[in-house]
C-alpha cells in the first residue's frame, strides 16, 4: 500500500495537519501498522516538494507550529489514476506455512499435525473477526471481511492440501 | 455448561463401514456448536442420530436427560416436531404455500390456532428482514429469501434445540452471512442449543467452539496457547 497516496487521500476531503492526517489514517487503515509521526511529516514534506500537497497556513501556538496542507490539482490528478487502477496481481511467494508443510513431508513428520494446527488458528481468528463484527463501524467491519477472505483461501488450500498429504508424502521422499 | 443434548459412544455402521465410530458430543442451551469436516467423514449422520432421525447401532443420546432410544418412533417424531427445528441446504419450504404459510406450518402441526399462528409466522419473518414476501409463494423470491424463510420455520415454535445442515451451502456469502447471523441471534435470543454440520470454516467461526469429524471419530480442538 502507497502511505503517501494514502495520506493524499485523505487530505482530499479537507485540508489538514500532520497530527490529524496521522489519526485519520490510524483509524481507517493503521489497525496493523499505525503510521509514526515522523513518517508523516516526512510523506507531507516529500509530497509538497513534489507539488501533489500545498502549505496553505501555519498555527504557531503553544508547542510545535502546526502546518495545515491542502491537496493540489496535480495532487488530484495523481490520487485519481492511484484508485482507478487495477492492482498488480504478482505471483504469491509461498508462506512459511507451505514450506513448513514440504518439509514436514520431507523428514516423515506428521504433516497433518502442521495443517491442522493451522487450521484451528485460522478459524480461532475468524471468530474474533466474528465476534467483533457488531462493534465496529462499517469500514472496519469491510477490513475485517478482507481478512476473513484470505484466511479462507489459506483454509481452502489446507484442505486440499489434506486430502492430498498421503499421495504427495509418497511422491517426495 | 448444563448440556441439554448429548451422545455418548456412538456407532452407525453401513454395511462394513462405520460412518460413526465412537462419537461422544455435547451442546448446552444457547451454545452454538459446528460439526465440520470433509465430505463422508459422517457429518450429518451424526447430526441424523442426534435429531433422532436415525438410530445409531451402539451408543446412547440424550435429550433433556431422556434416552431417545427408549422412546418409540412416535415419540421421536413428536420431539422433532415440537422441541427440534431443522435447516436444510436446500430449504425445503412447500411451493404451493406462501413464506408466512411455510412458517407457520410447525404450529398448524401441533394445533396452535390458525390465526394466532399466522401472527407468530409474521413476527418471526419479520425479524428476518422478509416481512414484505410474506405473502409470495418460494418461486416469486430469491434463493437468500427463502432460505430465510426456512430459518423462519425452524425457528418460530421455539425449539429447543436447532439443527441446520450445510445451511448456507446453496448461498452467496452475503446472503450465508444473514442466515448464519439469523440462526446465531435466535439462540442467543431464545436459549436454544444449535448445531451446525457444515465443511465450511467461515461458518464454524459463527459458532462458538467447532468440533471436527474424520473417518468416523471427532476431534476436538487442541489448545492454541502459545
Amino acid at each position: 500500500m502507497s502511505v503517501p497516496l494514502t495520506i493524499l487521500g485523505l487530505l482530499e476531503r479537507e485540508p489538514a495537519h500532520g497530527y490529524s492526517l496521522k489519526h485519520a489514517y490510524d483509524k481507517r487503515f493503521g489497525q496493523v501498522r499505525p503510521l509514526r509521526f515522523g513518517q508523516v511529516y516526512a510523506t507531507l514534506t516529500r509530497l509538497e516538494r513534489d507539488g501533489w500537497v500545498t502549505l496553505v497556513s501555519v498555527d504557531s501556538g503553544e508547542g510545535p507550529d502546526r502546518k495545515t496542507y491542502a491537496i493540489t490539482p496535480d495532487g488530484v490528478a495523481a490520487l485519481e489514476e492511484w484508485i482507478r487502477a487495477p492492482e498488480h496481481t504478482v505471483p504469491q511467494a509461498p508462506s512459511s506455512l507451505f514450506v513448513r508443510v514440504v518439509l514436514a513431508l520431507l523428514s516423515g513428520r506428521p504433516a497433518a499435525d502442521v495443517l491442522e494446527t493451522q487450521q484451528q488458528a485460522h478459524i480461532a481468528r475468524m471468530r474474533e473477526i466474528t465476534t467483533r463484527r457488531h462493534a465496529v463501524d462499517a469500514v472496519e467491519r469491510l477490513a475485517g471481511d478482507f481478512e476473513i477472505a484470505h484466511l479462507e483461501a489459506d483454509l481452502r488450500w489446507i484442505e486440499l492440501a489434506g486430502v492430498r498429504l498421503d499421495d504427495l508424502a509418497r511422491e517426495v521422499r | 455448561m448444563d448440556s441439554v443434548l448429548c451422545g455418548r459412544g456412538l456407532v452407525r455402521r453401513f454395511g462394513e463401514r462405520a460412518a460413526l465410530d465412537g462419537v461422544d458430543f455435547e451442546v448446552g442451551r444457547g451454545e452454538v456448536v459446528a460439526v465440520m469436516g470433509p465430505s463422508g467423514s459422517g457429518k450429518s449422520t451424526l447430526l441424523m442420530c442426534l435429531a433422532g432421525i436415525d438410530v445409531p447401532d451402539d451408543g446412547v443420546v440424550e435429550f433433556d436427560g431422556k434416552g431417545l432410544s427408549t422412546m418409540n418412533e412416535r415419540g421421536r417424531a413428536e420431539l422433532r416436531l415440537r422441541r427440534f427445528g431443522f435447516v436444510f441446504q436446500f430449504g425445503e419450504l412447500v411451493p404451493e404455500l406462501t413464506l408466512a404459510e411455510n412458517v407457520s406450518l410447525p404450529l398448524w402441526l401441533t394445533g396452535t390456532p390458525r390465526r394466532r399462528a399466522t401472527a407468530l409466522a409474521r413476527r418471526m419473518l419479520e425479524e428476518l428482514g422478509i416481512l414484505e414476501h410474506a405473502d409470495h409463494r418460494t418461486s416469486e423470491v430469491s434463493g437468500g429469501e427463502a432460505q430465510r424463510a426456512a430459518v423462519a420455520r425452524a425457528l418460530v415454535h421455539r425449539p429447543e434445540v436447532v439443527f441446520a445442515d450445510e445451511p448456507t451451502g446453496a448461498l452467496d456469502t452475503a446472503n450465508g452471512e444473514l442466515v448464519l447471523e439469523a440462526i446465531v441471534a435466535a439462540a442467543a435470543s431464545r436459549d436454544a442449543a444449535v448445531v451446525i454440520v457444515t465443511h465450511e470454516p467461515r461458518v464454524a467461526a459463527f459458532a462458538q467452539r467447532e468440533v471436527t469429524l474424520r473417518d468416523g471419530r471427532l476431534h476436538e480442538p487442541a489448545s492454541l496457547l502459545p
